[in-house]
């Protein structure tokens, strides 16, 4: 298995080289440049601008930049942020815990909605329950993220102020002693781990209803049922072990979505993570940041797609991984 | 866009005038039992956007300079404004100057006063501080302030002289403009290497605050400065800034309670909170205006006439109005209306299509059939751009499309990214764009003068007048506020009999206040955040 992780790690390096060369591409051929960007509106002297690119190695011609970039990255060099001067490492090392704990809080709250969902889908099937819980999941999928965060900031954090409105700890409490830290911290990840793991419910719960609906009938259920085994375990350890299978190949794909993708979460909420980084990145032109966060990105898929292989390997016995 | 940094010699006294006017607005009622002020506590306030670097040479973003000025002061600052005077400045670092007869010395005598880490504030400090500003490896964007300073000399520890290369009426402004740094810390890093160093974890300050923690994209901790030279001030313990990209959640916060204070207000939102907000909304002068630019390159934006009928044709007033909210002034020109170097005498032009139709005809358009107007059987269309993201220019846009298209000319409008607006821009590739400078010193020729063009300057419109270029050049000349001024006003008539811009109006920097908050009042125009040192939390 050890093996097999590697060897799929190690087949992914032209793929994450691939993916740098396109966000390299993308950044650089897009209208303007970082200096710019970073100039916004102002009007300055061209010695200023001459000044700044001789700086930050903008003069070079976009090959050479790119190949250092690529010998930088060969020595674990990320380079310098000029969007936010400060190294890239550190800028990456500040954002990814705040996005770690978001994607975290809300793939937990994904999974526990998902499986309620579809179990609850599964078990009471064309019944009210049933129809209840697809048009709320449904409805929660259809719903723009953006809108769906300001409304829960409306609600539960000015209405009935429930949770804080943003933000990541409230003030003062970055110094707190750990245990309030950590609740604060909770307090804080709770809504928008919620509105991001909630919105795309549907699909792991309706995955999981029709994987159910599908395996319900199979043999092997029968022989657990004829065994003793009682309602809870045929359908929470039989049952869902088998049609939890796709749910477990699209959690394995939703990683990266979750670390990068939560952009429109992270900005609601001014969480201070990757996807907004990414994003500020991107406007700014930080190549360095961009493509930073690209490979990171592109790891995560990779890394997210064997956690997904190896989990489903381990959940169904017909998966085996050959040996030599 | 900001005309901000690209100054030249001569040209106006626009920044002494920006200063001599801008501490007036609408005046703070303290809530009853708001009490005296009083020292203590944490005052809470909203920024949409994170600082760009601690180093103030390095930076060019204007919340980040803001709070550069908490922690290095200048050597003097601007004094609050007298109208119809020159501007004057008060003691900072300096607790005295004075210029030499021929005036190109200008010595300061600095105050007995130390860095927070209790090393003297030295002439050698100011010193260094003008070699970091003029370093071509430092690349200030506003080393063109010092451009006429030759030298600085630390005559003895607290003597410091600038030699200036002529006489002009801005050299004080120029003298005292950036921060002054502990050359015992600055000058560890090399200039060359400034711009890839860390310098959020410098902590020696002189000003009212220093920086007690920064947390990029989260938070940012000011604390009293305890060794600072006004014993008394600042009245705030600490100062936190919640970096919160979106102004809905920052005003959402507000209302809940957790923010004192959030600028930046839209006009919209400020309205709204202003009618039924438990907040208080205080306005602050920002030196700028918003105007459209016609590309005097193309036909037929390069007759005046065309561009005076154009500006009849807009309702600004409208403009202001409806989409400002009130919050906001039409404006006559380039030069504050508020400030004391402003024309009195120039009203704007008014709402007037009778007007601008028959301009129109005179430079020899007519109405064809389908009431449009044509001229040589080529219809009067345009295309009107502006910056996409930017909800009150594409307002803007449309309601400017809506009252051309009243008197038969086409307009088309396009929302264009920043880069991409920037970029055909600069190449003079436009019909006309609705666009905006703050001005911070002295722009106008960077603006207007015929040998401006992009990239050397900012007179993006191509405007080439003569009678414009020969006020610029005088002004350039002038020794003293008494000689520039009169040309000043005469430039001012100039630009609004040429119109090389359409001039909109002038917006406010608005502010939402919370209660507990006092002794928010605008300062000088261009230190927003000045306030600060000022500021008490009531008691409740």
């Amino acid at each position: 298995m050890i093996r097999y992780a590697c060897g799929r790690l190690l087949s992914a390096v032209p793929v994450l080289v691939a993916v740098a060369t396109l966000g390299f591409a993308i950044v650089e051929f897009a209208p303007g440049d970082a200096v710019e960007a970073w100039l916004g509106e102002r009007a300055v002297p061209p010695e200023v601008r001459a000044s700044l690119e001789r700086a930050y190695g903008l003069h070079q011609p976009p090959w050479q930049r790119y190949a250092s970039w690529l010998a930088s990255l060969a020595r674990g060099e990320l380079g310098w942020s000029f969007s936010r001067s400060r190294p890239v490492r550190e800028v990456l090392a500040g954002a990814l815990p705040a996005t770690l704990w978001l994607a975290g809080a809300a793939m937990l709250i994904h999974l526990a909605s998902g499986i309620a969902a579809g179990l609850i889908g599964a078990r009471f099937r064309r019944r009210w329950p049933d129809h209840l819980i697809q048009a709320l999941v449904l409805t929660l999928y259809g719903m723009p993220v953006f809108w769906l965060g300001l409304m829960a900031t409306l609600a539960l954090a000015y209405r009935i102020p429930l949770f804080p409105p943003s933000s990541m700890f409230s003030v003062g409490m970055r110094e707190a002693a750990l245990l309030p830290r950590l609740a604060d911290l909770l307090w804080h990840v709770t809504l928008p781990a919620a509105v991001l793991g909630l919105a795309s419910t549907a699909a792991t719960a309706r995955l999981l209803r029709g994987g159910l609906l599908q395996v319900l009938g199979e043999e092997f259920l029968r022989a657990a049922r004829a065994r003793g085994a009682g309602p809870l375990r045929l359908w929470l350890v039989h049952a869902l072990r088998h049609a939890s299978i796709p749910v477990v190949h699209l959690l394995g794909m939703s990683l990266p979505v979750l670390v990068s993708g939560s952009l429109v979460v992270e900005v609601v909420f001014a969480w201070p993570g990757m996807g907004r980084l990414a994003y500020e990145a991107l406007l700014a032109r930080d190549t360095p940041l961009v493509l930073a966060a690209t490979v990171l990105s592109a790891i995560l898929v990779v890394v997210g797609n064997l956690l997904a292989d190896v989990a489903t390997a381990g959940l169904d016995p017909r998966v085996r991984v050959r040996r030599r | 866009m900001r005309a901000a940094a690209a100054h030249h010699p001569s040209s106006l006294l626009l920044a002494a005038a920006c200063a001599l006017a801008g501490c007036e607005g609408r005046p703070e009622q303290p809530p009853a039992g708001a009490g005296e002020p009083r020292r203590g506590g944490t005052a809470v306030l909203g920024t949409v956007v994170d600082v760009d670097n601690w180093n103030e040479y390095l930076s060019q973003q204007a919340f980040a300079n803001a709070l550069h000025r908490r922690l290095y002061p200048r050597l003097a600052r601007e004094a609050p404004p007298e109208p119809g005077q020159p501007p004057r400045f008060e003691p900072e670092l300096a607790e005295a100057w004075s210029f030499s007869e021929d005036r190109l010395a200008l010595t300061f005598r600095l105050r007995e006063a130390s860095w927070s880490d209790g090393n003297p504030i030295q002439a050698s400090d100011v010193r260094f501080t003008w070699r970091a500003q003029t370093s071509p490896e430092v690349g200030w964007i506003n080393a063109s302030t010092k451009e006429h300073i030759r030298e600085v000399e630390a005559r003895d520890p607290r003597t410091v002289v600038f030699h200036f290369d002529r006489a002009y009426p801005e050299q004080l402004a120029d003298a005292v403009t950036g921060g002054v740094l502990p050359e015992h810390i600055f000058a560890r890093v090399p200039f060359a290497r400034w711009r890839t160093h860390d310098w959020s974890s410098v902590r020696v300050v002189s000003g009212p605050f220093r920086l007690a923690a920064y947390r990029p994209a989260e938070e940012i901790v000011l604390e009293r400065n305890p060794g600072y030279y006004r014993a008394e001030l600042p009245r705030l313990d600490r100062v936190v800034f919640r970096i919160v990209p979106d102004i809905s959640n920052l005003l959402t916060q507000l209302l809940a309670g957790h923010l004192d204070y959030v600028d930046k207000l839209p006009p919209w939102e400020a309205a709204r909170l202003e009618r039924s907000g438990p907040v208080r909304i205080v306005e602050f002068r920002v030196p700028g205006f918003e105007y459209i630019g016609w590309n005097h390159r193309r036909e037929p934006f390069d007759d005046p006439r065309v561009r005076r009928a154009l500006t009849l044709a807009i309702d600004r007033q409208g403009l202001v109005d409806e989409l400002l909210r009130g919050y906001g002034t039409v404006c006559a020109g380039p030069v504050p209306s508020w400030s004391a170097a402003a024309d009195p005498a120039l009203e704007p032009w008014p709402h007037d299509p009778g007007e601008a139709e028959r301009l129109l005809r005179e430079a020899g358009f007519a109405r064809d059939s389908e009431g449009r107007l044509v001229r040589g059987g080529r219809p009067l269309a345009l295309t009107l751009a502006t910056n996409a993201g930017n909800r009150l220019r594409e307002a803007v846009l449309v309601k400017v499309q809506e009252q051309l298209r009243r008197l038969g000319i086409e307009v088309q409008v396009a929302s264009l990214e920043m880069a991409a607006f920037r970029e055909r821009n600069a190449a003079g590739d436009f019909d006309a764009y609705v666009g905006g400078w703050t001005i911070s010193g002295r722009a106008l020729r960077q603006l207007f003068h015929s040998q401006m063009l992009p990239p050397r300057g900012a007179n993006i419109v191509a405007y080439r007048s003569p009678r414009a270029d020969a006020l610029l050049e005088r002004l350039d000349a002038a020794k003293t506020w008494e000689q520039a001024l009169p040309v000043l006003r005469e430039l001012q008539r100039c630009l609004h009999e040429e119109q090389p811009y359409t001039f909109l109006y002038e917006m406010p920097l608005l502010a939402a206040v919370a209660a507990r908050l006092q002794g928010v009042s605008p300062g000088p125009p261009d230190d927003p955040l000045a306030h600060l040192e000022q500021a008490w939390i009531a008691v409740p």
